[in-house]
């Protein structure tokens, strides 16, 4: 998890250092070095006393050390490594001790220092300054070593790390300043003298650090830039406290030298990694705010109550609100009133971790405007995992709603075209069949009534007439004997299958012509009916025909026009199909003649439709008629055997 | 203008063996004379009497239909009249039929009376036809029995022009034009020169210009 946590935020990078990295590391380190042996010999050359250095210099390491202390506390609250936590408390301590050293320090704001200083105090504050730094460097890598847990509420732990910092070096202070009179005596006018001790304690003790740091196989980039800041450390303390001898030689100058690489480097090192990672970050989200300036599709971020927090150039184009009309507003207001609580369950949904993928729903638009469209919704998670927020991804749809609607239009159009020219080319043969012997019958018997009247009538010529007319007149009823037999023969299809599933493919198909009609349709399907055994196509063919037929008698009624379509079990297993309307409804005679053909009521109608539905369902063993639907309009009805029990 | 004409007959061409001899038993009855074909190709292989009559063509015919048979006639020596029957007649149809020289247009099933009319208009314009076509053709004799110079005179003087155009017009003398003039009159059997113009008419003369 520890490890983890820091591939996710710790900064500077993780990842081993790099050939690179190294290389400049150790050159570093070289360059130190070299530095030192140069400057060895001449450690205790007396130079120049500059009043305005150390203050200068004090008050510049004073920064550095402040700022990198701050940015190792963010660091620690992101990594929450107790080990960052003690860099950075050690940090803090060196930027906070400058300050009694400095202002002790004599010559500088007083001959002999400011807050009471005796002429040791200085001197105290400074092997406290380095050794506590060195401490904290220690207590780092040893925590580092053991990489423990993560921590918790790093808040708290950083104001607690800065107090206590700022206790220590007060009490540091206070030790050096109203207790200089009991620490023995360091150093006599500007000679060194008993801290010749102290000053190669501490270097060792960082030796040991550094030696500590040194072999790490997984060092990271931090570890390696502490081994320079140790490394450079040590320089600085051995020419200053061990070869020089007294303030102001060579070695007191050089030794403030290398405090300044020594502080500089690492936080050269965190601000490269920030502005790394800023830049990267930055990058980043330009290429996704890129992304989601220019999607067509609306991407909106919402809280998880439905307050908008985020909304794209395509939302404001959909919608038509602006991003700051939205933003920090309940997304509720586009939604339409009937759909508040859909979207309650939605965010429910959404908050229990679920998502949703093309969940079709319609809002509304700032101009009132209706809009289909077509949701994703996916939980935002935070770094625990808990749901704290929604994305929302909505693509308008209303234009291929639109393009449904119209393309189902086009198919009951279809349908009707097919509908009347097969039966338009269908009675146009028949009337071709029955016309020609019409014909005869008709001439014959003009003929005979004309032999008939001749002075004198030739009887003779007149029965052969008659004769031909009755033939003719026979052959008609062959033919339309012979239609019927064609319609009853016709090869069947037969297959099993639903009587609902099948009635709701025709519905589908003329969804359109129901609409167009202003038609309110009402269905009624029963579960129980058995499946049947027939021709599908035809039996569809049946119910399409009374539909249309019920919407034509709807045309012209005034009134509401409601369809009722219906199935249900009849005894011996029978399937009922009844389709009603509201329509003009029928009157006793014609309810006689409503299944002969050629028989119509309507202008444009052919008079074939119910003829041949009735031989349809006939030859699949059913019945098909018609009854006064109530209140008002006709109500058609036709049967067909279940397939469990097929009549013969 | 002899007008010997026999009894007119009727040419019924129909596939349907019923409604062509129902027709036909329909025309005898009203005393035409009645002919009955189940096709074209039946129809011209017929030796047709010489006499007015007219055809009632169907429409429907395998092979060539009614209506392409129809302008096959009227690129042919048959001038008889057609009176069509169509179970199933549209508009554009008839129009087309009546447009290259259909009497009628009849529906099926046709109206007695309406039929019985047709066809005597039918053959009445037949006959009419009939007597037009053998005054032409004895017109046309005559004038075959015409000189080649009396031929050339002929446009001239149904022009209207006096002999003395004629003849320089034609580099002869006057008076041979005189004499071809005298011809032409007694040759084509006209008693005027306006009975020469109506002759030179119907043969389609047009006048002489030169």
């Amino acid at each position: 998890v520890t490890d983890a946590l820091r591939q996710e935020t710790a900064l500077p990078s993780p990842a081993p250092p790099g050939h690179r990295e190294t290389a400049a590391a150790l050159l570093l380190v070289a360059a130190s070095g070299l530095a030192l042996v140069l400057a060895a010999p001449f450690a205790r050359v007396q130079l120049p006393e500059i009043k305005a250095f150390l203050p200068a210099y004090q008050a510049a390491l004073l920064i550095t050390d402040l700022i990198t202390a701050i940015l190792l506390y963010n660091l620690f609250a992101r990594a929450r490594s107790a080990a960052l936590l003690v860099l950075a408390s050690g940090y803090l301590f060196d930027a906070l001790i400058l300050v009694p050293h400095t202002l002790t320090f004599p010559g500088v704001f007083a001959d002999t220092g400011l807050l009471g200083a005796g002429p040791q105090t200085t001197a105290w504050l400074y092997y406290f300054w380095h050794g506590g730094f060195i401490a904290f460097l220690l207590g780092y890598i040893v925590l580092a070593r053991r990489s423990p847990a993560a921590v918790r509420d790093s808040g708290r732990l950083v104001i607690g790390s800065v107090l206590s910092v700022t206790v220590l070096v007060a009490a540091l202070t206070g030790l050096t300043t109203l207790g200089h009179d009991w620490l023995p005596v360091l150093i006599q006018g500007t000679d060194y003298g008993f801290r010749r001790w102290i000053s190669p304690f501490i270097c060792i003790v960082a030796a040991v650090g550094a030696a500590m740091l040194w072999p790490r196989r997984n060092r990271s980039l931090l570890d390696l830039w502490l081994l320079v800041v140790l490394c450079t450390w040590i320089c600085g303390e051995l020419i200053n406290g061990v070869l020089g001898a007294h303030r102001f030689d060579l070695g007191w100058y050089g030794g403030r030298a290398f405090g300044v690489v020594a502080a500089g480097v690492l936080l050269v090192l965190l601000l490269t990694s920030v502005h790394a990672e800023l830049h990267e970050r930055l990058r980043d989200q330009s290429r996704l705010a890129v992304i989601v300036t220019s999607s067509d599709d609306a991407i909106v971020g919402m809280t998880l109550d439905g307050t908008v927090t985020s909304w794209n150039a395509a939302a404001e184009r959909i919608f038509g609100y602006t991003a700051p009309e939205m933003i920090g507003q309940p997304v509720a207001r586009i939604i339409p009133a009937e759909l508040q609580g859909e979207e309650r369950e939605i965010l429910r949904r959404l908050a229990r971790g679920e998502r949703m993928k093309n969940f079709h729903t319609v809002r509304t638009g700032k101009n009132g405007r209706r809009i289909d469209i077509s949701l994703t919704l996916s939980p935002v998670f935070d770094q625990s995992g808990a749901v704290v927020g929604v994305s929302k991804i909505a693509r308008d749809i209303t234009a291929e709603k639109r393009a449904e609607t119209e393309l189902q239009q086009v198919r009951a159009d279809l349908a009707r075209v097919a509908r009347v020219t097969a039966l338009g080319e269908m009675t146009a043969a028949i009337a071709h069949e029955v016309n020609q012997p019409l014909t005869a019958v008709v001439n014959s018997a003009n003929a005979g009534l004309r032999w008939l009247s001749g002075e004198p009538p030739d009887l003779a010529a007149a029965r052969r007439s008659i004769e031909r007319a009755v033939s003719a007149g026979t052959r008609a009823a062959e033919v339309i004997k012979r239609v019927r037999a064609l319609i009853d023969k016709a090869p069947a299809q037969r297959e099993r299958f639903s009587i609902n599933d099948a009635i709701s493919e025709v519905l589908a198909l003329i969804q359109g012509e129901i609409a167009r009609h202003s038609v309110r349709l009402r269905t009624s399907f029963a579960s129980d009916v058995p499946s049947v055994l027939a021709d599908r196509i035809q039996v569809q063919q049946v119910v399409l025909n009374l539909i249309l037929n019920a919407i034509d008698a709807m045309n012209g009624a005034s009134g509401p026009r409601e369809l009722s379509l219906a199935t249900a079990r009849r005894e011996a297993d029978d399937v009922e199909v009844t389709v009603g309307d509201s329509g003009i409804g029928i009157d006793e005679k014609s309810l006689e003649k409503l299944f002969e053909p050629f028989y119509t009521t309507k202008p444009q109608g052919m008079g074939i439709g119910l003829a041949v539905s009735r031989a349809i369902v006939q030859a699949h063993g059913g019945l098909l008629w018609a009854q006064a639907n109530t209140p008002r309009g006709a109500l058609f009805a036709f049967s067909l055997p279940g397939s469990d029990g097929p009549r013969s | 203008m002899t007008g010997t004409d026999g009894q007119p007959v009727v040419f019924i061409i129909d596939d349907d063996e019923q409604v062509r001899d129902s027709v036909a038993d329909l025309i005898r009855s009203v005393g035409l004379g009645a002919h009955a074909f189940g096709s074209t190709e039946d129809f011209l292989a017929f030796k047709r009497p010489d006499v007015p009559g007219c055809i009632v063509l169907d429409v429907r015919l395998p092979g060539a239909s009614g209506l392409e048979f129809q302008r096959t006639l009227v690129g042919s020596s048959i001038h008889l009249p057609v009176i069509f029957m169509t179970g199933h007649g549209s508009i554009s149809m008839s129009v087309k039929a009546i447009k290259s020289g259909a009497k009628e247009f009849l529906t099926k099933p046709v109206q007695e009376q309406e039929l019985l009319d047709a066809v005597q208009a039918s053959i009445a314009q037949d006959r009419l036809r009939r007597q037009h076509d053998k005054l032409v053709g004895e017109v046309r004799g005559r004038f075959d029995s015409l000189t080649a110079r009396e031929r050339e005179v002929l446009p001239l003087v149904v022009s209207g022009r006096p002999n003395k155009q004629i003849a320089g017009a034609l580099g002869l003398s006057e008076m041979t034009v005189k004499v071809h003039r005298a011809q032409i009159m007694r040759k084509m059997a006209a008693r005027s020169l306006v009975d020469l113009v109506r002759m030179a008419d119907l043969m389609e003369i047009a006048p002489g210009k030169r």
